[in-house]
Formats: structure tokens, C-alpha cells, sequence
């Protein structure tokens, strides 16, 4: 009998939390109103991916703000690029926050496969507080090695339900006949998997096709 | 002096620089022309020296933070096969040489340059073929680069996060029968890239029998035919479908035949056999169709299922493409030689339309709002059609035509302004490029039509069983009291008529809200219209007292949300023509006791109207009371009828609100002339600071409309001299200041036309020239809702503020409508006569309440409208009545002229309010032509003793400095038109800042306007309309009593409200233009 009772409590106790973050999701869920700004977590790579994503979000609306921006450690130009992006943008609408971050890269162009997993790794453990310090409504990346750590935390984040986040990745113009190595790992993770050329999306199906958006 | 630019991006590649600086390729270069060669080496190992020679120069840097000049420079580029250097050169326009690095071995740089080679935008080549590359290449072959369209990707996300992110999709009507859904434009995409076409069907019903019909008869007309002939074909092979059918197999059939009953796979079957043709159905996007019926015929239909069933009919693009040239030469025909319209405009018009605008590039159009555009997929062109489009849907408000389906003949409206010579939708259909699907257009159309009637229906709900009201038999006859047994269908009422003793069915055209105040015998009904000139306007209110007024300014509201399109111009002009004013008299015998009942409810939240607080007037006698029974009406269930004031939320749920519950039906404004009883409310249409609703109806301004036939009243003012001689223009322009796709004004207000409340502009801001808040939240419509008028529209704020606003009976009806200063709106808002007057002032401290601005809360930009404390001109144009005619007699055998009264303390003055009245009229009339020199009436002391009575009366605003009114009155007074645009474009008349005015200092409102056309001769004028008795015309306080002279401005005193000003417009001919077309 003792024991029943340790168990149910035990069982109770540990259920508690999750039941007390289901109710907690489901309160916050009503109050997401239709056009509160929209928090957003861009992954900028090095030379053209950056300038890519930065071409996407110039045609984004005012909601999409605050914006943070990760970068690999190594990555200087963009930082340069981003920051008069967000010149240009601050003058046309007037509250347009944005933040950078940086996290280990987790993979150097042309590395090898092994070694890459553990940066990889040791990038994600970056990323996961990161992601959990951020909590974006919505992840937008386009390709360099660094946005694999950060949609895998993202997609971590929104498998706990803490946070309802959706990955965006759209893949460089670059890429006409196959997806870059980080375009097939995020194929799966990502909810809505941009390509830009129609060859493409004969081989992924589930890809989207909306013609040249670069 | 060509020269080529050399670039290897960020990273090296030493082969095309030694490759290009060898003496064939430079050799090779100087053949082509080229004598200048520009190299980029980035991290390469050596940087070639510069030199230069004769005939050859050659520049070498490794890095420049931008190589865009260099690029513009440049009449060739080589390039590595970097993307962003090739999409750089491509964009800028030049030929573009891609040299491969075969060493990297990372061949996606490969991937892209071949595809682009493929697509025929660039040459490549690697390092060791460059010279004969050069050589051979023949660069005029190349096909200019379509820049990509990155705000496709931004609509797709706003879609997308809106629907992830935001639990509740609204699913409003405008998403049911126009936006696509995220699934179509999915389906769409995938349809698109196996070149096929979905054609959207009418979603109802019909939608499969109509697909049919136009894949077999190549028109949906026949889509009744084909549900029979499918009916007759089950019934005749019953036994092969009656085993699927479970119940009774006739039942089916009978329920088939029923236009509301969609159709199922079963028809499908039926049909493959009737008309042998086999159905192939894609249903999921990204999944391969499949057959729904396969028995070997070669003709095939092709159709598109969504998860609800609904069916469209699918075509090749091939086939969109030839429809759409069909189309072009059909519609061209039907212009050219049923309309007779000159070529060479039409050709104007489409190329216009074809090469518009492209500056709209940012608004996207995935999943265009427009469903019933299909446009051809982009092509090479640089401006695809559909990007066309997008601009012109910024352009599209003034009236697109009333089309029948193709074959109907299409009945063009008279181009209004040459800017916009045709319709849009017109063009649409005249562009070869566009193929428009008439078809979903005229069933949108009807769609919306019902929705209106809907309301109409709804509306006509309002009268509960048992619920008393006044019903007249025939339209213009004598109202009863009557009990209403039950409400029928489509807007008849059975009553039963307590005097009569009988039942009768009326149409709610004839009914009216039962009022309860008890009637002012002295006012009689406005009769004696001269000969019919003044619009009918049959129906209306006759409140108790059996007074019939018809609030001008109340137009102002009504248009404000009476979005019905012609019927608008209609009834502005109706109005205008009748514009009767409520006869002074009337208004200055208000007592506040006996003022009407119907409060704001709102309480603290006093909407701009409401200051119009009518002061207790010595005149006590005469009190008008406002009828409860509107008021009552509509509080029972707050929504709006027919009859009843429309009640919009305000601010831009205004709109939408509006959308649900407004009353605009066409029909309705067709079917009858009622005026309705406008609610207050609606006339700040300003987003409520407390966000929540306003909860009870405020009160209602009724209008009331002349009647005719009756005994005497003021005549009611023929104005058939100049047409819509006083048409005051729209109250409220809502200039989006920002958006600069915003429609100017006066074409704005002039002609707002209903219809383009539908075509919101892609990003899903109405860009119709409606008068509402465009939904673009960023930007700030202001509308002046200046109704300075009459008892009508009787406000009284709620019991906690006390009014000081002593406004006496305002006669002067004025449209104010703030034109914004923005130029480019003064300047088009020419048409409109904008006298400077004062201007509804609100000063900032007060503006959450009382500021006419409807700008919503999130945008800081200041209140457009002037307010003292924002010093900026605003114009506002009103319109000015000519003054009544003398009580009880037409202008032709006005005998008695009262002798002039000398007496100043106005004792010798013509007992008669009436008379009094006219003369007063007639003298303010006077006063306003240019006889009177601005110099003469600084002196002029107020006028008669009624006057004193008024207390402060906060006088508005004006916009006008002391260093400037003279001149301003002058300009004012001679030539109205040049006025706003010098008030605005100086915009420097600062406004000092007001010193706060102790109450009971009296001051007159600041009127400048001028009536500049005189009145013609024999001009009667129906309105007892004399400009606020106290408003002196352009008074400037000059005298030093008030301190530093003419500074006028309003006492920045929150309790107090701001009284709007008595606008007088100018020349009211002037609107007539746009009115009367």
C-alpha cells in the first residue's frame, strides 16, 4: 500500500510540471494576436547567403520586428552588410530593432564530414540557450552551415511546446539542380522549405516553389 | 572608349586573371572595342600592374567595398561564377562572361551559371576557352534578366505566420469569395509548374456543373442544362446508380435538381457517360492526378477538387494564353464597334495598362487579392502582367464598369477622369496578356449583392412583431400609427393601422420607427418645392412634429458610411438639390432641457460631434426635440437598419464592422430614397482609445426630409440653377497621408465609389477610394467630420461634461473635409473650393476624445487636422447655403420688406424669426460676396442682441496667423481655389499658441468663406439656412479685447469642447462637376 502511494505521488508530481506547461501554451496560444510583431531569428552565413536573406527581408513588413541575427564567429563581412541593411531599414520604419549574435561555426566551407559533426555539436550547445533565450516566432535561413545548429534547437524548442516557431528555409539561388548539404538535413525539420528554381521541386516535392524571390 | 571589368568576388582565382591579362585575351578584347580592362583580383597571389597605353589601359585593385560603379561601367563584365557578383551584373543589365574555375570542383557555381546560360542570360566558359569565348560569343543574343521578386516571399510568410502565429483566422466574407486560401496558392504553384491553369469556379454549389459546361460548351451559362440533362440520364439508367444511392432514389434525383445541390463522384460518373469524356481530378497539390473516370475516352475533362468539394476547372496555360488574346479582340470589338469608342483612346488606355506603373513593385501579389485576375504566368517581359497589375490595382478606384458576362453587352461607364479612361476591369479584359475570368467576376459580383440584400433582410428584422411604428401607404403620403404583425420576406411588413383599422403589407420602405417626442407645432413641413426640381425623395422621417429637415452635414456622415457607389453621387446630389437645411429657427430654439434625450453613451468618450451641444437659447419656445424613437430603435439591438442610423465601431473596425453591418445595399438606396437616421457615432469613425466597443447606441441624428405638399415651411430650395449647386463635398477625405498610393482626394470624395471596397490592394490595403480608413495601419486617415449643424444632429455630451459650447443653431451645414496639407492632395483637391475657415479644432490635449483624426492609436503621427498646438493649415471646404427664402412666401411674391432697423440695441427688428431670419440670411450672403471688404467688418460689432446670449463659444481653430488674415480673407474671398494650395503650400502659417481665454469671453467663430458665384437671380433657396446666427462671418477679433488681436485659437481647455466651426464652403458649383456626371 506504502509503495502504491509513493508512486501515484511521484507519478502526480512529475506530471504536474507538464501539465502546468500544456495549460500555460494554451493560455499564451489565445492571446497571440493576428498582427502583433512577429519575433524573427535570421541566420546570416558568409558572402552571398547574407546578401540573399538580406534581400528577403527588405521586402518584409514593420511586424517583422525585433530581428535577431546570428552569425559564425568567423563571419566578418556580414556583420558589416547587416548593419547598413539595418540603417536603411531604421529610416524607413521608425521602431526596427535588431540584435546580433554569434555562435561557433559549426562548419567550415569544405570541411570534412566527421569533424563537422562535432562542431556541429559543439555549435548546437550554443544555440539551444540561445534559442531558449530568444523564443522567435519564426526562424528564416537560407543555407550557410551555421543555421543547422539553430533550426535543430528551434525545432527542439517547439517539440517541448515551449514556444510555436516556424522554420522558413529558403534555399540559396545557387542551388539550381541540388540542395546544399544543410538544405537536405533541414528539408525535414524545416515547415516550409523554399526552393528557387523548378528543378528542385520536381526532386523535393514537398519543397515550394514561388519563382525567383532573390 | 568600351571597357570590360574583370571580377573574382571575394575569394581568388588566379587562372582568369593570368588567362584575361595574356596578350590574346587583351588582344582579343581590343578587336571587340573593348580599350580599358578593369581586374578585381581579390586574394589572388599577384596584382598586375596598371598601365596604360594608347590605344589600351588597364586598372587592377583586389578589393572595393562596392563594385557596383565599377559594374555600371563596365559594357562587359567576366566574372567568376559567384552568385551574388552574377546576380549583381545580370541586374545592372550587362553582358555577362562567367568563367568557371574547374579546380574548385565545387560545381554548384556550375550549376547556376549553366541554368542561366540555359535561360540565355549569360555566356560561360572556363579560363583556358576564354579568348575563343570571346571571340565567338555574340552578345546581342542575350535576354534581359527578370529581377526576382522577393515580395512574393514576403506575402507567402505574412500568409504563413499569420495563419501559424495567430490562433483565430479570420475567416471574413472578403476570405471566403476572394483571397485565395494558402492551400490554393499551393495548388496553384503546383498546377503552374505542370503547365496547367486552375480556373476558379463559382464557389457554391454550381461550381462542378458549371465546369462542365464550360469544358463541353465552352460557357458555364448552361450549367442548369447540364444538371438536368445529368438528372434525366440517372433517372433513365437507375439501375446502374441506384445501388450507390442510399434512401429513395427519386428523393436524390429531385434534391439533384435543386440549383443548391452540389454534386459527388456519382455525377461525375453520370457525366463521363453523357458526355464521353473521361474526368481526370487533381486534388492534392505535389500528388499526380488521378482518373475519376476511366472508360478509354480520348477527350478528357479536367478538374480541380479542394478537400470541401468544390470544383475547378483546370486548362492548359496554353489555353489561358489564347483566352486571353480571345478575350483582348473581343472586348476590343466590342469597344470599338458596340461603343464606338475612337481607337487611338483605346489603344492609349491598354498600353497604359500594359506599361504601368512598376513603381508598385513591393505589393504582393501571391495569391493576389484580386481572385478573378488570372494572370499568364510571368514571362520574360519585364513587366509581367502581373506585377501590371498590382500598380494598376493602386490606381483602380474610380468606377469599374458594370460588366455582364462576356456575351452581355458590356455597358462602359463614361471615363470619369483621363487618368483613368477605362475601367480596370475593362482593361483587365483588353490586355492579351490577362486572361480575366468573367465568369468568378460577375458571380463575386452577385455574391456581394445578395450579401447586401442580406442585410437588407436582416435589417428588416428589426421590426419585432408588435412593435409600433408609423407606416404611410403610398410613398409621400400621410404616416399612421401602426403595429406591425409580422415581417415578411424580401422588406415587406404586414401592419396593422390603428386609424384605418387595417392590415396592410408595406414594403419597410414606407415605415418608420414610431418617435415619441412630442411635436413643435410651430414647425411646419418644407413645402412648396418648385416644380419638382428638387430630387423626390420619397419616404423619410416625419418626426412628431412632423418637421422635416434634411441635415446636410448629416450627408457627410451618410456618405461617410453609405459607401453605395452612383447611388452616393445620386444621393448627394438629391441632397444637394433638396439640401435642406433645418430652418434656423429651428436650431437656435433648442433648449437644452428639452434637448433630445439620446445621450452619448459613451461615457468620457465624447466623439467630435458631440461638442455640437446646443446651448440654452433665449428662444426657449421654440424646442425642437430630437425624436427618441430613432434612438430607441436602435438601441434595442444595436444593429443597424435600413432605416436606422448605420452604427460603425469606430476606427477601422469601422470598416470592417461597417463591412458586416453596414447598410449599402444599392438596392436599398435604389428601392427607396429613406433617409436614414444617421447615428452620431459613426461620425468619429476614430479607433476608440479604449478599444472596446462603444456600448450603447449614442444618439442618432435622424434625417428628415422634405416633405412635400405641405403647408408652409421654408420652400425647399430649388437649386436647379447650378445643378448640384450645393453639394458639399464629402465630409471626411481619408487621405492616407502616406501611402502614396492613395487616391487624391477629391476624386476621393467626390465619386467614392462602393465598388472598390472589394479590390483591396494585394497587401490587403484597401486602396479603394472608399472613405474609410484604408486598413493600412500605418498610415493616418483623418476625416473631419465637421457637422456644425443643426438640433438634428443634437449631441449632448454625457451628463459628466458640462458643455460650454454655447453653438447656437448653427444654420450653415458644412462639409468640412480636411484636405490634408500634403500637396499632391491640395493641389488634386482643386475641384473641391476649400474656403479657409476655421477648422474643426481640437486641440491636442482633447484629441483622444474629441480629434477628428481617426488616426488610430499606433501611429504617432500627429493629428493631421490643425490643432493649435500643431500649427499646420488645414483647409477646410465647406459649403455655404445660400440663405433661405423669406418664410412662408416664394422669392417671386415676397411683398413685405421689413424697414432697416437702426435701433442698436435691435429693438425696431421684425418680430418675425422668420423674416428675421431671411434678411439675416440675405445679408450674411451679402456679406460674403466680394462687395464687403475684408476692412469693413474687423470693426463690425456683434451683431443683434441674440447674440450676447451665447455664451463662450470656444471658436474653433483657425488655421489663419495674425500676420497673415487679411490677406488670407482676401485670397480667401476672391478666388477660393488658389487658397488651400497657398495656405498649404506655405504651410509656415504658424499658429501661435493659445493663451487659455477665460470662459464667457465671447467670441465669434472665424468664418472666411465666399460665396463666390452670386447667387442667381431669383435663386431661392429652400434651407432656412443662415449661417450660425452668431457666426459673424469672417470675424476677426481684431479689437484689442482680445488681447493680442486676431490671434484666434481655441481655449486649450479639456472640459471644454471644441465647437466645430461653421464652415461655409465656397462655390458650391464647383462640386457639381464631379456630381454631376
Amino acid at each position: 500500500m506504502e509503495s502504491l502511494f509513493w508512486t501515484t505521488l511521484g507519478v502526480t508530481v512529475s506530471f504536474f510540471p507538464l501539465l502546468l506547461l500544456l495549460i500555460l501554451r494554451f493560455v499564451k496560444r489565445r492571446f497571440v494576436s493576428h498582427n502583433a510583431a512577429i519575433k524573427l531569428l535570421v541566420v546570416a552565413g558568409s558572402g552571398g547567403h547574407t546578401t540573399e536573406i538580406l534581400r528577403l527581408l527588405n521586402s518584409l513588413s514593420q511586424k517583422y520586428s525585433p530581428r535577431h541575427y546570428v552569425l559564425a564567429d568567423s563571419d566578418k563581412m556580414s556583420e558589416e552588410k547587416i548593419r547598413c541593411f539595418e540603417q536603411k531599414r531604421a529610416g524607413k520604419y521608425s521602431d526596427s530593432l535588431f540584435t546580433l549574435h554569434r555562435i561557433p561555426r559549426s562548419r567550415e566551407v569544405r570541411q570534412s564530414w566527421s569533424s563537422s559533426v562535432l562542431t556541429t555539436v559543439r555549435s548546437v550547445f550554443y544555440s539551444l540557450p540561445l534559442a531558449f533565450r530568444l523564443k522567435p516566432d519564426l526562424v528564416l535561413c537560407n543555407g550557410p552551415g551555421t543555421c543547422v545548429p539553430i533550426c535543430v534547437s528551434a525545432f527542439l524548442l517547439k517539440i517541448l511546446g515551449l514556444k510555436k516557431i516556424t522554420i522558413v528555409y529558403v534555399e540559396s539561388i545557387c542551388r539550381v539542380e541540388n540542395l546544399s548539404l544543410s538544405g537536405k538535413i533541414l528539408y525535414r525539420f524545416s515547415d516550409y522549405f523554399i526552393v528557387q528554381w523548378p528543378a528542385l521541386k520536381e526532386k523535393y516535392p514537398k519543397s515550394l516553389y514561388l519563382g525567383r524571390i532573390v | 572608349m568600351k571597357s570590360a571589368f574583370v571580377t573574382v568576388g571575394t575569394t581568388s582565382f588566379d587562372d582568369l586573371i593570368t588567362a584575361v591579362t595574356a596578350t590574346e585575351a587583351t588582344q582579343a578584347l581590343q578587336d571587340l572595342g573593348y580599350n580599358r580592362l578593369v581586374l578585381q583580383v581579390g586574394r589572388g597571389k599577384e596584382c598586375p600592374a596598371s598601365f596604360s597605353t594608347a590605344t589600351f589601359t588597364l586598372e587592377a585593385f583586389r578589393f572595393k567595398n562596392s563594385l557596383s560603379e565599377d559594374v555600371e561601367r563596365a559594357d562587359l563584365v567576366i566574372s567568376h561564377a559567384g552568385a551574388g557578383s552574377c546576380l549583381e551584373v545580370l541586374e545592372a543589365g550587362k553582358p555577362l562572361l562567367v568563367v568557371i574555375n574547374d579546380k574548385l570542383m565545387d560545381n554548384h557555381q556550375l550549376e547556376l551559371a549553366r541554368q542561366l546560360h540555359r535561360d540565355g542570360h549569360l555566356f560561360y566558359c572556363t579560363s583556358r576557352t576564354l579568348v575563343e569565348m570571346l571571340r565567338s560569343m555574340d552578345l546581342s543574343t542575350l535576354k534581359p534578366f527578370p529581377p526576382g521578386q522577393p515580395e512574393k516571399f514576403a506575402a507567402f510568410l505574412d500568409k504563413v505566420i499569420g495563419t501559424a502565429a495567430a490562433t483565430t483566422m479570420q475567416k471574413g466574407w472578403k476570405k471566403y469569395f476572394g483571397q485565395k486560401s494558402l492551400s490554393e496558392v499551393t495548388m496553384d504553384e503546383y498546377l503552374s509548374s505542370l503547365g496547367l491553369y486552375r480556373k476558379l469556379t463559382a464557389k457554391d454549389a454550381t461550381c462542378l456543373f458549371r465546369a462542365i459546361s464550360e469544358q463541353v460548351y465552352a460557357c458555364q451559362i448552361h450549367h442548369m442544362a447540364v444538371r438536368n440533362a445529368c438528372v434525366s440520364f440517372m433517372r433513365k439508367n437507375q439501375l446502374n446508380f441506384e445501388s450507390y444511392v442510399e434512401g429513395s432514389f427519386e428523393k436524390y434525383l429531385e434534391r439533384l435538381g435543386d440549383p443548391k445541390e452540389s454534386a459527388g463522384q456519382l455525377e461525375i460518373t453520370a457525366f463521363s457517360l453523357i458526355y464521353n469524356r473521361d474526368f481526370i481530378l487533381y486534388r492534392h497539390p505535389g500528388k499526380p492526378a488521378s482518373y475519376a473516370t476511366d472508360n478509354g475516352f480520348e477527350e478528357k475533362i479536367l478538374l480541380c477538387c479542394s478537400s470541401n468539394g468544390h470544383y475547378d476547372s483546370v486548362y492548359t496555360k496554353q489555353f489561358q494564353a489564347n483566352a486571353a488574346i480571345c478575350q483582348a479582340v473581343l472586348y476590343e470589338i466590342l469597344y470599338k464597334n458596340v461603343f464606338n469608342v475612337d481607337e487611338e483612346e483605346l489603344r492609349t488606355a491598354v498600353e497604359m495598362f500594359r506599361n504601368g506603373a512598376k513603381k508598385n513593385r513591393n505589393s504582393a501579389s501571391v495569391g493576389s487579392e484580386d481572385a478573378n485576375f488570372d494572370c499568364l504566368p510571368e514571362r520574360a517581359s519585364r513587366n509581367s502582367p502581373e506585377k501590371r497589375l498590382e500598380d494598376w490595382e493602386s490606381f483602380d478606384s474610380a468606377n469599374p464598369a458594370e460588366e455582364k458576362c462576356k456575351q452581355g453587352t458590356d455597358e462602359a461607364k463614361p471615363p470619369e477622369n483621363p487618368k483613368m479612361p477605362f475601367p480596370y476591369k475593362v482593361l483587365k479584359a483588353l490586355d492579351p496578356e490577362i486572361y480575366r475570368n468573367i465568369e468568378f467576376d460577375v458571380w463575386l459580383d452577385s455574391r456581394k449583392e445578395l450579401q447586401k440584400t442580406d442585410y437588407l433582410v436582416f435589417a428588416g428584422r428589426q421590426y419585432y412583431l408588435g412593435d409600433k411604428c408609423q407606416v404611410r401607404l403610398e410613398a409621400g403620403g400621410k404616416y399612421y400609427n401602426a403595429h406591425i404583425q409580422d415581417v415578411g420576406q424580401d422588406n415587406m411588413v404586414t401592419v396593422f393601422i390603428e386609424e384605418l383599422a387595417e392590415k396592410h403589407v408595406v414594403p419597410l420602405v414606407n415605415l418608420k420607427p414610431v418617435t415619441q417626442v412630442t411635436p413643435v407645432p410651430a414647425w411646419n413641413v418644407i413645402s412648396a418645392r418648385k416644380g419638382g426640381t428638387y430630387q423626390k425623395i420619397s419616404g423619410g422621417y416625419i418626426h412628431d412634429s412632423k418637421f422635416i429637415v434634411t441635415n446636410m452635414d448629416i450627408k457627410s456622415r451618410k456618405k461617410l458610411f453609405k459607401k453605395v457607389r452612383g447611388k452616393e453621387v445620386y444621393m448627394t446630389v438629391a441632397y444637394s438639390r433638396g439640401h435642406p437645411v433645418l430652418p434656423p429657427r429651428l436650431q437656435h430654439s433648442i433648449t437644452s432641457d428639452r434637448s433630445p434625450s439620446v445621450h452619448c453613451s459613451q461615457n468620457g468618450h465624447i466623439n467630435p460631434y458631440e461638442h455640437y451641444h446646443f446651448q440654452n437659447s433665449q428662444r426657449t419656445g421654440r424646442g425642437y426635440g430630437m425624436p427618441r424613437g430613432s434612438a430607441r430603435f436602435i438601441n434595442r439591438n444595436n444593429m443597424t437598419g435600413p432605416e436606422i442610423a448605420f452604427y460603425p465601431s469606430p476606427g477601422k473596425r469601422c470598416y470592417q464592422s461597417y463591412d458586416n453591418f453596414s447598410y449599402r445595399s444599392r438596392s436599398y438606396s435604389r428601392s427607396r430614397r429613406q433617409m436614414q437616421c444617421v447615428n452620431k457615432e459613426c461620425q468619429y469613425g476614430f479607433s476608440p482609445e479604449n478599444g472596446e466597443e462603444p456600448q450603447g447606441l449614442e444618439e442618432t441624428i435622424t434625417f428628415y426630409e422634405i416633405e412635400e405638399g405641405d403647408d408652409t415651411s421654408f420652400p425647399a430650395l430649388p437649386n436647379q440653377g447650378n445643378a448640384a449647386a450645393i453639394v458639399p463635398p464629402p465630409a471626411g477625405f481619408w487621405v492616407t497621408r502616406r501611402t502614396p498610393s492613395s487616391v487624391p482626394p477629391n476624386k476621393q470624395g467626390l465619386n467614392s465609389s462602393e465598388e472598390e471596397v472589394d479590390e483591396p490592394s494585394d497587401n490587403g490595403e484597401y486602396h479603394e477610394d472608399y472613405l474609410y480608413t484604408p486598413s493600412d495601419p500605418d498610415c493616418e486617415t483623418t476625416t473631419v467630420f465637421n457637422a456644425t449643424e443643426s438640433t438634428a444632429n443634437l449631441s449632448l455630451q454625457d451628463a459628466g461634461t458640462n458643455c460650454v459650447a454655447p453653438q447656437e443653431g448653427p444654420t450653415s451645414y458644412s462639409y468640412s473635409q480636411k484636405v490634408m496639407v500634403n500637396s499632391a492632395i491640395i493641389s488634386s483637391s482643386a475641384c473641391v473650393n476649400t474656403a479657409p475657415a476655421a477648422i474643426f479644432s481640437s486641440s491636442s490635449s482633447a484629441s483622444t476624445q474629441v480629434s477628428s483624426t481617426a488616426s488610430t492609436p499606433q501611429n504617432a503621427v500627429p493629428p493631421i487636422l490643425v490643432s493649435p498646438s500643431v500649427g499646420r493649415p488645414v483647409v477646410i471646404p465647406s459649403v455655404y447655403q445660400s440663405p433661405p427664402l423669406p418664410p412662408g412666401s416664394d422669392v417671386g411674391e415676397s411683398g413685405i420688406t421689413p424697414p432697416y432697423s437702426c435701433d442698436p440695441s435691435g429693438s425696431d427688428l421684425p418680430r418675425d424669426p422668420k423674416i428675421l431670419q431671411y434678411y439675416f440670411n440675405l445679408g450674411l450672403q451679402y456679406y460674403h460676396q466680394s462687395c464687403w471688404n475684408p476692412v469693413m467688418y474687423v470693426q463690425q460689432a456683434p451683431p443683434s442682441p441674440p447674440m450676447e446670449a451665447y455664451q463662450t463659444y470656444p471658436e474653433p481653430v483657425s488655421v489663419v496667423d495674425p500676420s497673415v488674415p487679411l490677406s488670407y480673407t482676401d485670397v480667401g474671398r476672391n478666388d477660393m481655389r488658389q487658397m488651400p494650395v497657398d495656405a498649404s503650400s506655405t504651410g509656415a502659417l504658424s499658429i501661435p499658441e493659445p493663451p487659455p481665454l477665460p470662459p464667457g469671453t465671447v467670441y465669434y467663430p472665424v468664418v472666411t468663406d465666399s460665396y463666390a458665384p452670386p447667387p442667381l437671380p431669383g435663386y431661392e433657396s429652400c434651407i432656412p439656412f443662415v449661417p450660425a446666427y452668431h457666426c459673424v462671418g469672417p470675424w476677426y477679433p481684431v479689437s484689442p479685447s482680445y488681447g493680442n488681436s486676431a490671434r484666434i485659437h481655441n481655449p486649450v481647455n479639456p472640459s471644454h469642447f471644441h465647437q466645430v466651426s461653421y464652415v461655409t464652403s465656397s462655390n458650391p458649383a464647383l462640386h457639381c462637376i464631379a456630381q454631376s456626371m
